[in-house]
């Protein structure tokens, strides 16, 4: 009975050390500080932010907020929703499982916490080591992933602008990636150089960046020491380009059904007569840009 | 901390980018003085001697940073080495490059500023739908718009899919209100008060089996819009119309349900005469019903649609209410429907057989009714730690047929079929820790009491059958968590069935066995069941072993049944699954023939009941791999799955006179069947549309038949290709083309060659959206059916439609089906060692006028 509990055993390990090892093998890290940032986009471009970022015109639907963690570790760091958070936390804890996630939806706080299909949420990681970028999302029912190398933001250091922001004293800064241009404020208390989402590469943490036009802001609402493993979770991701990366995220905005259709076979659209009809009755127009625009 | 920020800020509020006019590179390396390896991320800041900033860098992976500053290094200026958790390292300037720092560390003094975590913003289950957002205009019923979410497909018998496979049941805000009734919701609920649906992929409705034992189904759950809770809410749609018979149509809907916390009630009358039979809409997808007994006088089906080929007249009403209290459920439903269905056609059956073949044309019409009632009372209590749920259900079903056939053999058939069916099934759930401990008990009572009355010319025949069968199936099992990947089960149980046979058959006069039948028979099985799951993220494997023990008081008889299933799926890359499933069994034997008499089924066939007591054997295998690539909006999937029988007995079919005799004699025989498909999928997405083929093939070779005592293998081939296009052409206009072509091949030994046929249909429809609040649909289908005699029959059918959407929420429709009066359809197929040929008389030209109204 043993011998054959060893042959199972052996089998599935030989059966998942032979799948395809990804490019290049992720740092491993713990945090030593976690700082929370507000992050907030504009959906509907004729919505206005006002200098406060509170909407100077257009709906209040057309500003989405969230908060977000950053998880910063000598060697990585990584960003991502409370949301993914709390779920690890939840795991962690041992008091139940992924499956237990699944299919009991397990309250928290009086809410219902469970993962995404792919289990795979919106998640940035910087590994310090590699000097890589790596994106993760889930588009559709599938997860991907995005890995640069760390960007060069080419900051221009302000001589003149400072403020305070949490009690730290904060420099600005400016650059231009990727179709926008940009206004940061980081600390050089904190000597530290990470920020929210990809930003980084200045001699201190990044307490606030917007992008001019404000449509994107991320602002630092909270600050602790906490040792947490920071890491990318296992999933079957699909390695893509950012080019790809852009494509699916704007197909999952504009035309959630294609993806559904691409990724797990056809979908059929009927109408209430039973008859085929195409998927266009649910097409959304984007009314915003992303963050990154390619030309 | 001050000082340090005071110069900090100074020095930055001198770096200008004027300044750095001449370049100076510093590089070196920054490590841990206590581990000595390299320091990614530190900061380190050129600090000029009037406190300026002359440039700043980054540690890389390995600890080496280099600087560019605007001037050449001057005695008083610093290299400052920073990094949190670490003492911060000045050098004084001159310094030689490379430069080598070791950092220390000492405990991180910083000013936490405490937030409140926010609330989780995305609530829910697996996957949500928001249903405005698929919802259109002209949407009325809950599947309207449930078969335009990506991955469901609601089919034609009701049955909701999710990526392929049936769902388990559908819950309102959590409440199983209809009790696995589902079509009623998706049928009849109105869109309108549906604000969310979830679908919770591999749900546990059990909530102590969490984290031990994923479902093995999803389940929708619809959450409602904050004021349709609590209250009264519902539709009605009206419809009337004529044919050129002229005779009046009509179809009617009342929906009225209310969904509370605390009391919810769920009610639905409905009738019409176009068509549908209305029962399919109270089919209950978790208790099992009624087998039925053994008169057929089934209507033909036209693979057509009911509402074109079925002249009928049904009705349906039910009522479910549920209570909740804390965790506990009591729900009682009660339901009625009434079918009566007349049918005309007329048939040719070929029969092959060693030395020739038999024609027999025919010409019938027939009608039949069915009642049905059924009531049925739950107790569900659902907790982390226990799980108890008990259901009782009573079905009465009164059915009768009649049939007037002319022919070959002119006939006249009357039958009453009444039954009863009473059900318990009994969940007991318990669980400690990882461990769970179950019992389940499905207990079953049902009659049937039958009778059926054949007028020919040549006298009457009677046949009178009263069947009762009481059945249990009682197991305990237990289950254990091995980690975070496996879990291993074990269910023992007992089966067991008594079932009584009584009949009597007048005015035949056949050779060999008896015309009545008096049997009782008990079937024992204890059982044992061990099961295995492997989940890991890209290996998943599930195999179940049981053994049972079956024993069988008439005939005597004992044996070892066994049933090995697999299955896994194994995942190398996010783009590519391999699924494998395989299973091996023997079946038991075959209560429903255990009999030594004859049966009269109908007109034509006489059944000869067996005591055989030996067993078959069947494997099944299935692979396949699935690729997908959605950049590239690309779906392929390819399969090949084979059915391997092996059975100690054959089936005998004797022509004698105006009968065919059926049964069973000794004599080994085997059956394979082997099919393989491909299909791809490609999305258009600046067309909105897509595009994609389906190709399967498939073998079948049996030589189980042993017709008029000479053993008659057959083979049978077909092939089935289905393209499919839809796109937006513009912005008013969206259309939709479907083909299928079928090719059948079919050899026998009496043909001694390969006969050929081909059934073709293709479909084309259009959306026009002339304005926001009008629709309308024009929709074409041509059937190709190939005759046997190589000639062919054409059918083409044409629909349209015209909705218009008032501004107070009512809407008026007017739909004429069959635009071009088409008469009759016909159809040929091969059936086992038969070919069979048919003509119906489909519905003309109709035209309904309708007003639906949601409250």
């Amino acid at each position: 009975m043993k011998t054959k509990a060893l042959i199972l055993k052996t089998a599935l390990v030989a059966m998942i050390a032979f799948l395809p090892s990804k490019a290049f093998t992720q740092t491993r890290d713990s945090s030593y500080l976690e700082c929370v940032y507000d992050y907030r986009y504009i959906r509907d471009t004729s919505a206005v932010m006002k200098t406060d970022f509170h909407l100077a015109t257009g709906e209040k639907q057309s500003v989405s907020a969230d908060s977000l963690l950053l998880q910063i570790g000598t060697k990585a760091s990584r960003y991502y929703t409370f949301r993914t958070f709390y779920r690890d936390s939840v795991l962690a804890s041992g008091t139940t499982s992924v499956s237990d996630l699944i299919n009991n939806k397990r309250m928290i706080k009086g809410k219902y916490l469970t993962p995404t299909i792919s289990g795979v949420d919106f998640m940035v990681y910087k590994d310090k080591v590699e000097r890589k970028v790596i994106t993760t999302d889930e588009f559709g029912p599938s997860a991907y992933k995005l890995t640069e190398d760390t960007p060069d933001f080419g900051w221009k250091i302000s001589t003149v602008d400072m403020k305070e922001i949490l009690g730290f004293q904060c420099i600005k800064a400016t650059c231009s990636f990727r179709g926008r241009d940009y206004e940061a404020w980081f600390t050089m208390e904190l000597p530290i150089s990470d920020g929210p989402w990809k930003f980084c590469g200045l001699p201190g943490l990044i307490m606030e960046v917007y992008d001019v036009p404000r449509q994107y802001r991320y602002c630092i609402i909270g600050i602790r020491k906490v040792t947490r493993e920071i890491k990318l979770p296992k999933a079957n991701y699909i390695d893509v380009s950012l080019d790809d990366f852009l494509d699916m995220a704007r197909k999952e905005e504009e035309n959630i059904g294609a993806l559904m259709s691409a990724s797990s076979g056809p979908v059929i659209y009927l109408d209430s007569k039973g008859n085929r009809v195409s998927a266009e009755s649910f097409i959304k127009k984007m009314k915003f840009d992303f963050q990154e625009i390619l030309k | 901390m001050l000082g340090f920020r005071t110069i900090i800020c100074l020095a930055i509020l001198f770096v200008g980018a004027s300044s750095f006019a001449q370049t100076t590179r510093i590089w070196g390396t920054v490590s841990s003085a206590e581990e000595n390896a390299a320091m990614p991320g530190a900061v380190i800041s050129y600090v000029l001697k009037d406190g300026r900033l002359g440039g700043f860098a980054i540690s890389d992976g390995k600890g080496k940073f280099e600087i560019a500053t605007s001037s050449n290094p001057m005695q008083g200026d610093s290299l400052k080495i920073s990094m949190m958790g670490y003492s911060q390292v000045a050098i004084a300037m001159p310094v030689q490059s490379p430069v080598s720092v070791a950092l220390r560390t000492k405990p991180m003094e910083i000013r936490e500023v405490r937030v409140t975590a926010p609330k989780i913003k995305m609530a829910g289950d697996t996957l949500r739908y928001n249903v405005a957002s698929f919802t259109e205009e002209q949407d009325k019923y809950l599947k309207d718009v449930l078969k335009r979410m990506p991955g469901i497909e609601i089919r034609s018998d009701g049955t909701i899919f999710y990526n392929g496979e049936s769902i388990g049941n559908v819950y309102v805000e959590g409440i199983d209100v209809v009790g696995g009734r589902y079509s009623i919701l998706s049928e009849n609920m109105s869109v309108r008060d549906v604000k969310t649906v979830e679908v919770l992929e591999r749900h546990q409705p059990i909530k102590a089996l969490a984290g031990i034992m994923p479902g093995t189904k999803a389940s929708i759950n619809l959450k409602l819009r904050e004021e349709s809770i609590g209250r009264w809410i519902g539709n009605i749609n009206l419809k009337g119309g004529t044919d050129p018979a002229p005779s009046g149509l009509w179809n009617g809907n009342l929906m009225l349900m209310r969904i509370g916390r605390k009391w919810s009630s769920v009610n639905n009358v409905k009738s019409n005469n176009t068509g549908k039979n209305l029962k399919s809409e109270l089919s209950d997808r978790i208790l099992e019903g009624n087998d039925g007994g053994y008169i057929a006088l089934n209507v033909n089906e036209a693979p057509l649609g009911d509402q074109r080929s079925k002249f009928n007249t049904s009705a349906i009403f039910s009522s479910s209410n549920t209570i909740k209290c804390g965790n506990w459920e009591y729900g009682a439903s009660a339901a009625y429907s009434y079918d009566k269905i007349k049918s005309a056609n007329t048939s040719r059956t070929t029969y092959y057989f060693d030395d020739g073949i038999e024609t027999v044309t025919e010409s019938e019409k027939s009608s039949s009714s069915e009642q049905f009632v059924q009531a049925k009372f739950r107790a569900q209590g659902n907790t982390e730690r226990d799980y108890f749920d008990n259901t009782l259900a009573a079905e009465l079903t009164f059915a009768s047929a009649r049939k007037e056939i002319d022919g070959s053999f002119a006939n006249n058939q009357n039958a009453n079929l009444p039954s009863i069916y009473i059900t318990d099934n009994l969940k007991y759930l318990k669980r400690f820790g990882d461990r769970t401990f179950r019992i389940n008990s499905i207990n079953t009572y049902s009659s049937n009491n039958e009778e059926l009355k054949i007028t020919r010319t040549s006298g009457e025949q009677w046949q009178r059958i009263q069947l009762s069968e009481l059945s249990t199936d009682t197991y305990l099992s237990g289950n254990i968590q091995s980690g975070m990947y496996l879990s291993s089960s074990i269910q023992a149980g007992l089966q067991g069935t008594y079932r009584s046979l009584r009949s009597t058959l007048s005015g035949i006069e056949l050779d060999g066995l008896s015309y009545s039948n008096n049997i009782s028979t008990v079937m024992i099985s204890p059982y044992i069941q061990l099961g295995l799951t492997y989940n890991h993220p890209k290996l998943r494997i599930t195999a179940l072993l049981p053994v049972q023990w079956k024993r069988y008081t008439k005939p005597v008889a004992g044996m070892l049944g066994y049933r090995i299933y697999t299955n896994m799926e194994y995942l190398p890359t996010a783009k590519l699954t391999v699924k494998f499933t395989g299973q091996a069994y023997n079946n038991g034997l075959n209560m429903t023939s255990l009999y030594e008499g004859y049966i009269l089924k109908n007109y034509r066939l006489l059944s000869s009941g067996n005591m055989i007591t030996k067993m078959g054997n069947t494997g099944n295998a299935k692979l396949a791999l699935n690729y997908k690539n959605p950049i590239k909006m690309w779906f392929v999937e390819l399969g090949i799955s084979g059915i391997w029988s092996r059975y100690p007995y054959s089936v005998t079919q004797n022509f004698s006179g105006d009968y065919i005799v059926g049964g069973y004699m000794n004599s080994p025989s085997s059956a394979r069947k082997l099919n393989s498909y491909f299909q791809w999928n490609k999305g258009l997405y600046e067309l909105n549309g897509k595009v994609g083929v389906k190709i399967s093939y498939t073998d079948y070779v049996s030589n189980s038949y042993i017709r008029n005592g000479v053993r008659s293998p057959y083979h049978m081939k077909d092939i089935t290709f289905k393209p499919e296009f839809e796109a937006r052409l513009a912005e008013w206009l969206s259309m939709t083309y479907t083909m299928r072509f079928n090719n059948y091949w079919y050899s026998s030994n009496s043909s001694n060659k390969w006969s050929c046929k081909m059934n073709f249909n293709h479909s084309i429809s259009c959306n026009l959206t002339l304005l926001s609040n009008l629709d309308i649909k024009l929709l074409a289908q041509h059937y190709y059916t190939g005759l046997d005699s190589g000639s062919s029959m054409n059918t083409v059918l044409a629909d349209a439609s015209i909705c218009y959407r008032l501004t107070c929420g009512v809407e008026l429709s007017i739909t004429a089906h069959n635009l071009l009066n088409s008469k009759t359809y016909t159809y040929s197929v091969y059936n086992r060692l038969n070919d069979f040929y048919c003509k119906y008389d489909i519905r003309p030209l109709n035209v309904l006028v309708g007003v639906f109204f949601a409250f």
